[in-house]
């Protein structure tokens, strides 16, 4: 039923847009929030999404409480760095020996010696702002383009999306790392927005589609012809009567989505690229194994507590979004 | 399907002009002396040299001739000079592809077999209770990162047990072997040469090398193929001419074997083609890791001294990749399957 899935022009290709047409048929089920208060409830009486919900509420409370959780240590020197900011985890001296988990560094230290619990704690507030703010820019540029190329058709169509498969020609983490790359030797752009706008740059071209595919089913019916026969404008008809209608199952799959960003991110930190030195984000901590594989079995707490989090965070949305799909598949409700 | 074809063939040569533009976009917010390397392996540390190199090659010519005389470069096959590689960037694609290649020939194989027939086993006990612990595995697989995953093998299997090599593809004794002149090495692929060279020794060094990195893909990997084939198959299960061989009074085996599965397995063969197509690409990742000197760790050491130009280069030759190789798959799937192919 989706235009991806039947319209070969729009398709990079047939399995892709196979694999994917079963997602999106299964999320464009859901039309109301109404029908959304109704699966929210199933969610929470299936065991799996159950645990995901729980994982996730978990995880939002320790970034909430993570003040309390981990505050920024009394002593003048170690507590230095976060009182600039409270993403820069302390760092308590100079040696390059890991410490294990002690009374005073409860999952130990990182070759630098910054303090492990305080990153995985504030670390989770960094995977929430990462992956929200990621998704959100994506999804804006994604709509923007998708609604575009849908409510106009013929030729601005037709460019835009094979703009989109330019985009999706690239293999996502390679393009994901070579952008930061670049954009890391410019002054301007600094800090961890070098990877969080390469993860944008390439991470829209999904929702665009999707979106299109919607816009084009919603666009056919009755009201947006009534809105368009009293004269309502281009924009005024987009924004107030397509969009709303076709939005729902776009914001679904990306809030979804936010767990596989956060993997990605990770994975660009683990490469040097996605935060600097010593700031609170998971990746980033683990990155330091990589230079003691021969003594890791002795520092295994730099790998096990960071991965720790960032498994069971990538989890919980996998898991919730496993639940999801299989409600919403008719096929399978049977 | 064949005017879907033709009409993907046309479009082609439009994607990969977009690519080179995108990639050329890139290339412009490089300063003229890192733009040097697209043409000259070094720049002199004299005085002067570098305006030479920049007025020889037009490096702050209009944009439009820069990017034709890119092509065109490109086109004699020059991708630039490699800085961390010391030597041209085809070059450097040339000597790390077999190493890439061996690792994702032998990952395809258990993320093929193992996902496969857990992906039926799962379908086959739908809503069982191994159906439900192999789905919530299968969830857990994809949520674990990738650097995680290799960084605790390794932990275990080569750091505390010993049983197996921290990285590298051969240990030093049998790297001597393989460099020496007179080795044969008509693939490139060391399990498959040391067999060619009848030594043994070598291969089984090869393989004791290929076990964490294999395991690492594996474990990432292999919940794709698990949850396409598990839902394929739901699928075809509920389908009419299913329901008639069971009527007809064959024995289930038969119904699953001769009438279900086959079925079944398009999608899978697709998606399958995808793993491997990604997995040629340079498991970027896994190869960092295991220090394992393929395409994904030039790329990465590449990116790591900011060495753009290689970065680029191999981020044009994996995109061609992966663009030829996304044809090639929707051609074999249009082949395999009867309704598409007669149609």
């Amino acid at each position: 039923m989706t235009a991806g899935a039947t319209d070969p022009a729009a398709t990079p290709s047939v399995a892709a847009a196979a694999a994917r047409a079963e997602l999106i048929d299964e999320v464009q089920s859901i039309e109301s929030p109404r029908s959304a208060r109704r699966i929210a409830r199933r969610l929470l009486h299936n065991p799996a999404s159950l645990l995901g919900t729980v994982l996730l509420v978990g995880f939002a409370a320790i970034a909430v409480a993570a003040p309390l959780l981990a505050p920024c240590p009394d002593d003048a020197r170690s507590g230095r760095r976060c009182r600039d900011s409270v993403y820069l985890v302390p760092k308590y001296g100079f040696s390059k020996e890991p410490r294990p988990p002690s009374a005073e560094h409860r999952f130990g230290t990182t070759t630098d010696q910054y303090d492990i619990y305080y990153g995985v704690v504030w670390g989770t507030r960094t995977a929430f702002i990462v992956g929200i703010v990621i998704t959100s820019l994506a999804l804006v540029i994604g709509l923007t383009v998708g609604s575009i190329s849908a409510y106009y058709g013929g030729w601005i169509d037709e460019i835009l999306m094979r703009i989109v498969e330019v985009f999706q020609a690239f293999p996502f983490l390679l393009a994901a790392i070579t952008l930061a790359t670049i954009l890391r030797s410019l002054p301007q752009v600094q800090g961890v927005l070098p990877a969080m706008l390469a993860l944008v740059a390439f991470g829209w071209t999904g929702y665009a589609r999707l979106i299109r595919a919607d816009i084009l089913s919603v666009k056919q019916r009755e009201y947006v012809w009534a809105a368009r026969s009293v004269g309502a404008s281009d924009f005024r008809i987009i924004t107030r009567h397509v969009l709303p209608n076709a939005i729902f199952p776009v914001l679904v799959l990306a809030s979804l989505n936010i767990g596989t960003i956060v993997l990605s991110f990770a994975a660009l930190s683990f490469f040097g690229l996605g935060v600097p030195d010593g700031y609170a984000d998971w990746g980033q901590m683990i990155a330091s194994a990589r230079q003691r594989v021969p003594s890791l079995v002795n520092d295994w707490y730099i790998v096990v507590f960071p991965g720790l989090a960032i498994t069971l965070f990538s989890l919980s949305w996998n898991l919730i979004g496993d639940a999801f799909r299989d409600i919403l598949d008719p096929r399978l409700a049977r | 399907m064949t005017n879907y074809i033709i009409r993907r063939l046309l479009l082609l040569p439009v994607i990969l002009f977009g690519v080179t533009l995108l990639i050329f976009a890139m290339i412009s917010f490089l300063s003229a002396e890192q733009r040097a390397a697209l043409y000259v392996a070094d720049v002199p540390k004299k005085p002067g040299a570098l305006e030479k190199i920049i007025e020889q090659y037009g490096l702050n010519d209009p944009v439009h001739e820069q990017y034709g005389r890119w092509i065109k470069s490109m086109a004699d096959g020059n991708l630039g000079f490699s800085k961390t590689g010391k030597q041209p960037v085809a070059q450097v694609i040339r000597d790390r592809i077999p190493a890439t290649a061996e690792l994702a020939l032998w990952s395809i194989v258990p993320i093929l077999v193992v996902g496969i027939q857990l992906g039926i086993l799962s379908a086959l006990r739908h809503n069982q209770w191994s159906d439900h612990v192999l789905r919530v595995a299968s969830i857990v697989g994809t949520s674990a990162p990738t650097f995680m995953v290799g960084l605790l093998l390794l932990m275990f299997f080569a750091a505390y047990a010993g049983w197996l090599p921290t990285g590298d593809r051969l240990t030093h004794e049998m790297q001597r072997v393989v460099d020496a002149p007179g080795w044969r090495s008509p693939t490139g692929l060391l399990t498959v040469d040391g067999l060619v060279n009848g030594r043994v020794d070598v291969v089984w060094d090869a393989l004791k090398h290929l076990v964490l990195p294999v395991a690492t893909l594996s474990f990432v990997s292999w919940a794709v193929m698990l949850r396409i084939t598990r839902s394929s198959m739901l699928e075809v299960l509920r389908q009419e001419y299913v329901q008639t061989a069971r009527a007809k009074g064959l024995a289930e085996r038969a119904v699953i074997q001769k009438h279900a599965r086959p079925n079944a397995m398009l999608p899978v063969v697709t998606v399958g083609g995808f793993q491997l197509i990604s997995l040629l690409n340079g498991a970027v990742v896994t190869e960092t890791v295991f220090n394992w000197p393929g395409i994904g760790r030039s790329f990465v050491q590449a990116a790591s001294n900011l060495d753009i130009i290689t970065v680029l280069g191999l981020v044009l030759f994996s995109s061609t990749l992966l663009i030829v190789g996304n044809l090639a798959v929707d051609v074999l799937y249009a082949w395999l399957d009867p309704r598409v192919r007669l149609n």
